[in-house]
């Protein structure tokens, strides 16, 4: 099964929805899928799909899961960091009004750069497909990451 | 599974999934990148998928001269029945390719066309793909110029 969750944030990430829409029409996709979409006003057709999740179901899913597509949420990072599951993180953009600012953009950058499947394009869902990563927990030090996302993005 | 597949000095990383095949494009794609794809789509359709999909989302320029290579390879692999689509392509390579009439004969999932210049806000990266960008827009102008200047 393969697992789409967009989070809660209050802004919709539709470019995941159609990307995952695309995968499906094209095949790529044929095992069952399960989707949480959050505020999206658009979701994958002929799928399971909810707007939200409890917690203890969310984890269910999750830990039921071969594979995770993922925004890149900080929350779902963390709980994404402790379970034993190939995953990839597609980022919200602040261009497209998926979320405040581009915190995600910056934050997949360089996460990118720590070798994490990252999602720009569709494609690079298709290439995790097709030979799924999975990340030991403690790839990267928190501080050293902190120090990393400071140095990169801090303006001050 | 993910392969790589080259032909003369060329190697492109085609992912399969389902038996549909991903063709990630080269940054650039002059006539021998042309060939090599002739010769790798040729390759791939002896496996008779039901279509094939062209990833240009790393392609930021088509030289129009190999214009004719990349029409008779997509036109050869359509006399098998088997469909070509192209995903995420930028706009100076979508005009490029609605001249060359490549688009006439290929699909194009256009909500997989997305400019990244769009998405990266911040300055550093910015920059850099403000840099590629520019550069791929001269070189596509430059091409546009020369085509006029050779049709009349």
């Amino acid at each position: 099964m393969i697992l789409v969750t967009v989070g809660t944030e209050q802004f919709p990430f539709n470019r995941l929805m159609r990307w995952t829409q695309i995968l499906i029409n094209r095949g790529f996709i044929q095992e069952e899928i399960v989707v949480q979409y959050g505020s999206c006003t658009v979701w994958p057709s002929g799928v399971k799909a909810s707007p939200l999740f409890s917690q203890a179901q969310f984890k269910d899913l999750v830990h039921q899961s071969d594979l995770i597509i993922s925004h890149c949420g900080e929350g779902t990072l963390l709980l994404l960091e402790t379970v034993h599951k190939p995953y990839i993180l597609v980022p919200r953009s602040k261009s497209f009004g998926e979320h405040v600012d581009d915190h995600q953009v910056e934050l997949a950058t360089v996460l990118g750069q720590l070798e994490l499947p990252i999602a720009w394009f569709p494609g690079d869902l298709v290439r995790f497909l097709a030979s799924p990563q999975w990340i030991p927990p403690g790839t990267f030090s928190t501080l050293d990451f902190c120090q990393n996302l400071r140095n990169r993005f801090d303006q001050n | 599974m993910i392969c790589n597949y080259s032909h003369l000095a060329f190697k492109f990383k085609v992912s399969i999934v389902n038996k549909v095949p991903l063709i990630e494009l080269p940054s650039e794609i002059k006539e021998p990148e042309a060939f090599a794809l002739q010769e790798i789509l040729c390759q791939l359709s002896k496996n008779q998928p039901l279509q094939i999909i062209l990833d240009f989302s790393k392609t930021s320029l088509v030289d129009f001269r190999c214009s004719e290579i990349l029409l008779n390879s997509v036109q050869s692999i359509k006399r098998k029945e088997i469909k070509t689509i192209c995903w995420s392509i930028n706009k100076s390579v979508m005009n490029t390719l609605k001249n060359m009439k490549f688009t006439e004969v290929v699909s194009v999932d256009l909500d997989t066309n997305i400019d990244l210049f769009l998405i990266y806000n911040s300055k550093d990266i910015k920059s850099m793909v403000l840099y590629k960008k520019i550069k791929s827009f001269l070189a596509n102008h430059v091409q546009n110029l020369l085509l006029k200047a050779y049709k009349t």
